[in-house]
C-alpha cells in the first residue's frame, strides 16, 4: 500500500515558469519526487494516472482564460484537499491581466485576431481565487525555488504556507545593495513581497513587482516620493500593474 | 467497415503548453491530421502597448520560461535599433554567453525529460533512473549547467532582468567568468557522449519528407544564433526585415490557428535547420559529432532535431570556454547606455532553441504604439502538420501496428519538434471541437 501524499501539479495559462522552476531545482528534485506520489506531471511525465480519485495537494500554476479551464478547475478544486495557487499568474492573474478592471479584453483580443476567430470561451484573465477556494499561494514570477522548497514538506506537515510578510526593501537592505528610489528610479521594492532575495536591485536595477503586492504595503509613501520626482502617477500604476493584476483594486484602495 | 474513425492523442504530455494531435480516417484513409492547439490566450501585443523600451523587455520574457533569454534578447536588438543604441563588444559576447546557457539548458530539458523516454521505452526520466542513472544524471548536470549560467548572466534561472536594452544592470566579476569557464569545459566530455547516445537511437522513418529550411545566418562566417539575414535551404538569402513581411502569418479554414509560409512552401526553423545550413561552420568537438553524425536523413526526418540539438550543446560549451577567456581579458567594464526618448520602428532577430525569433516595435514619443512577434513554433506549424499527416499515412496502412503504438509515433514527432506551446501566445484555437 502508497501511503505517500498525492500530489499533481497542473497549469493552465501561463509561460510554465513555475513549474519548470521544480523541474529546474535539480539537486532536490529526485528527493521532492521519492516523498511523495506524483498523479499528474504533464510538463515532465507521460503517465496517466488522472482520475478522480482525491488528491492530498494540487499545485496549479496559470491564470484562468477560458470557460473551460474554469471547469477543470472547479473539478480540481472539488477532489484536492489543498489546492495552492503557484505563481504570480495563479495568484493575481499574470502580466495578462495587467488591465484588469478596464474592460478593454474584446477590443484588444480583436487588435491581435481578425473577425473570422469566434470567441468562443475566452476572457479577461483570472487569478484562481476568481473561481474557487484557494488554501494558500506561493507568489513569483517566476516563484522562488527555496520559497517552494520550504513550503513544500510544511504541507507534507499539514502546517500552513509561510511567506515573507515584508517587503523586497528588507532582502535589499540585507544585501547592502545602494537604494535606488534615492536616485529617484522607480522601484517597486517598498510595495512588493519579498521572497526574491532583492535579486533585480541587487543587479542596479528597479524592481518590477513580479512577486505580487506585499501586505500593508504603504503605497501612498512611495508614490507621493515619486510624485515628488519626475514621474506621473499613471506611469507609477502602469508599473504596479505589471505583476499585482487584479489586486491592483485592493493596492489603489489602501491610497 | 465503419465510415471514419478518429484517432486524437489528447494534451500531448512532455512538451510545454497544451497541444492536441487529431487524426480521422475514412475508409481506411487518412483524410484529415491537425494540430490542435486550445492554449488560453494572453494578447501579450496589446499588453506592451504604451510601455518604455525596458518596460517591454520586463514583459516579453513572460511568453516563455524555457526561452525567456531569447524573447529577452530578440526584444532588445530590436529595441536597440530604434533607440539607434551601438553596444560595445563585451556586452555582445557577454549576451552570447547567456545565450549559450539558454540553448544548453532548453535542449537538455528537451532531450533527457522529454524526448529521450519515448526513445527507452519510460513514461518520463525519473522511471529511467534505476535503469539508466548515468543518462538522467548527465541530462540534470547539464540542465543545470545551462540554468547556473542564466542565473548567474541574466540574475535569476527564468525571468532574471539583468539583460536589458543597452546592456546589462551589472557586469559579471571575474571570479564568476572564471567558474563558467571552469563548469563548461568540465561538461565537454559528457556533451559528447551524449551526441553518441542520441547517434545511437533507432529513428523511426514513418515522417519521411524533404522540407524546406530557415535560420538566421551569423554576422561573421561562424556558427552562431544571431543575425540581420535569413539564409533559406533554397539558396535565398533575406534581411529580416524582409523575411517578416514575406512569411506573415496566414488563417486556414480548417484551423484557426496562425502560421507562416515561405514562397507557399512549410520550412522547419530549429536545431535541424541551423545544422543542415551551418553545419559545415562548426569547428573542433562539434564539428567531429556533426560529421560523425550527419546524412541526407536530416533533410527529410524531422527526428534528427534531436541529435542536431546534442551536437549544438557541445558548440555552446565550447564557445562558453572560449567566450568567458575573451571576456577575462577584458579591463573596462561596460556601462549601462542611457535610452533617450525616441521613436521609429525595428526587427530584432535571434535563433531561440527550437528556432528563429522575431521581434518588431514601434515606437512612437519614447513607448510602444505596436508590436508583432512570430514565434518558432508558428513557422514550424506547418511542416510539423506536414509531417504527421505523412506519418499518419504510413502508420495507419499498416495494419500489424496497434493504435497505441501509431499514437506513440506520432507523439514522438511533435516531440522533435520541441513545440514551445506557450510561446505560441498568437497561435490559438479556439472555435475548433
Amino acid at each position: 500500500m502508497n501511503l505517500k501524499p498525492k500530489v499533481g501539479f497542473y497549469e493552465f495559462t501561463g509561460c510554465a515558469g513555475d513549474l519548470l522552476t521544480i523541474v529546474h531545482s535539480e539537486d532536490y528534485l529526485l528527493d521532492v519526487l521519492k516523498s511523495i506520489e506524483v498523479c499528474s506531471f504533464r510538463l515532465a511525465s507521460s503517465q496517466k494516472k488522472e482520475t478522480n480519485s482525491p488528491l492530498d495537494i494540487a499545485f496549479v500554476e496559470g491564470s484562468i482564460t477560458t470557460t473551460e479551464q474554469e471547469e477543470k478547475l472547479k473539478e480540481l478544486r472539488a477532489k484536492s484537499k489543498i489546492l495552492v495557487a503557484l505563481g504570480t499568474c495563479a495568484a493575481f492573474g499574470g502580466v495578462q491581466a495587467m488591465y484588469s478592471g478596464k474592460g478593454s479584453f474584446l477590443k484588444r483580443f480583436r487588435s491581435v485576431y481578425d473577425k473570422g476567430f469566434k470567441i468562443v470561451q475566452a476572457f479577461e484573465s483570472k487569478p484562481l481565487d476568481a473561481f474557487v477556494k484557494v488554501d494558500y499561494f506561493i507568489p513569483g514570477c517566476p516563484i522562488s525555488a527555496r520559497l517552494f522548497l520550504f513550503n513544500l514538506p510544511r504541507l507534507l506537515a499539514n502546517l500552513p504556507v509561510e511567506l515573507p510578510n515584508y517587503p523586497v526593501c528588507v532582502e535589499c537592505k540585507w544585501r547592502e545593495n545602494e537604494c535606488l528610489l534615492l536616485q529617484d528610479i522607480p522601484c517597486l521594492g517598498p510595495v512588493t513581497r519579498g521572497g526574491c532575495e532583492a535579486r533585480c536591485p541587487k543587479d542596479n536595477l528597479p524592481c518590477v513587482g513580479c512577486f505580487g503586492p506585499v501586505p500593508g504595503g504603504n503605497v501612498l509613501s512611495w508614490e507621493k516620493n515619486l510624485l515628488e520626482k519626475k514621474w506621473t502617477a499613471s506611469q507609477l500604476e502602469k508599473k504596479m500593474r505589471f505583476f499585482f493584476g487584479t489586486k491592483i483594486k485592493e493596492v489603489k484602495r489602501r491610497k | 467497415m465503419k465510415d471514419f474513425k478518429v484517432i486524437r492523442v489528447d494534451s500531448v504530455t512532455r512538451v510545454e503548453g497544451h497541444g492536441n494531435i487529431y487524426v480521422r480516417l475514412s475508409k481506411g484513409k487518412v483524410r484529415d491530421v491537425l494540430f490542435e492547439i486550445p492554449e488560453g490566450v494572453r494578447l501579450f501585443e496589446t499588453l506592451v502597448l504604451g510601455k518604455e523600451a525596458r518596460e517591454v523587455v520586463n514583459i516579453v520574457p513572460r511568453i516563455c520560461a524555457i526561452c525567456n533569454i531569447s524573447h529577452r534578447y530578440a526584444a532588445i536588438r530590436a529595441l536597440e535599433k530604434i533607440f539607434d543604441l551601438k553596444v560595445s563588444s563585451e556586452v555582445i559576447l557577454l549576451r552570447n554567453l547567456m545565450h549559450y546557457g539558454e540553448m544548453i539548458e532548453s535542449h537538455s530539458l528537451h532531450l533527457f525529460f522529454l524526448t529521450l523516454p519515448d526513445f527507452l521505452g519510460y513514461p518520463d526520466a525519473i522511471a529511467m533512473v534505476e535503469k539508466y542513472p548515468e543518462e538522467v544524471n548527465t541530462g540534470l548536470r547539464l540542465k543545470k549547467f545551462g540554468n547556473y549560467v542564466m542565473e548567474t548572466i541574466a540574475g535569476r534561472m527564468i525571468h532574471g532582468e539583468n539583460p536589458t536594452v543597452g546592456g546589462f544592470g551589472r557586469f559579471l566579476t571575474k571570479e564568476e567568468l572564471q567558474s563558467l569557464r571552469d563548469n563548461a569545459e568540465k561538461l565537454i566530455p559528457e556533451a559528447i557522449k551524449t551526441t553518441e547516445l542520441f547517434r545511437n537511437l533507432h529513428y523511426s522513418t514513418y515522417a519521411e519528407e524533404g522540407m524546406l529550411f530557415a535560420c538566421l545566418k551569423p554576422p561573421t562566417d561562424t556558427y552562431g544564433f544571431w543575425g540581420d539575414e535569413v539564409m533559406i535551404s533554397n539558396g535565398d538569402d533575406r534581411t529580416i526585415e524582409e523575411f517578416r513581411v514575406l512569411i506573415k502569418e496566414k488563417v486556414y479554414p480548417h484551423s484557426t490557428a496562425k502560421r507562416t509560409l515561405y514562397k507557399d512552401r512549410p520550412y522547419i526553423v530549429g536545431a535541424v535547420a541551423r545544422m543542415n545550413l551551418l553545419g559545415e561552420r562548426l569547428h573542433g568537438a562539434a564539428r567531429e559529432a556533426f560529421q560523425h553524425s550527419y546524412s541526407l536523413s536530416w533533410i527529410r526526418n524531422p527526428l534528427y532535431n534531436n541529435l542536431a540539438q546534442a551536437i549544438e550543446i557541445v558548440f555552446a560549451l565550447e564557445e562558453i570556454v572560449k567566450t568567458a577567456e575573451r571576456l577575462l581579458k577584458v579591463k573596462r567594464i561596460p556601462n549601462l547606455l542611457p535610452i533617450k526618448r525616441g521613436e521609429g520602428k525595428g526587427v530584432g532577430a535571434v535563433e531561440a532553441p527550437r528556432g528563429t525569433l522575431f521581434h518588431y516595435y514601434e515606437f512612437n514619443e519614447g513607448v510602444c504604439t505596436k508590436a508583432d512577434l512570430i514565434i518558432p513554433t508558428a513557422q514550424n506549424y506547418n511542416a510539423l502538420e506536414r509531417h504527421l499527416r505523412v506519418a499518419a499515412e504510413n502508420l495507419f496502412s499498416n495494419s500489424a501496428l496497434s493504435p497505441d503504438k501509431a499514437k506513440l509515433e506520432l507523439e514522438a514527432i511533435v516531440r522533435a519538434y520541441d513545440p514551445c506551446i506557450s510561446c505560441s501566445c498568437h497561435i490559438v484555437n479556439l472555435a475548433s471541437k
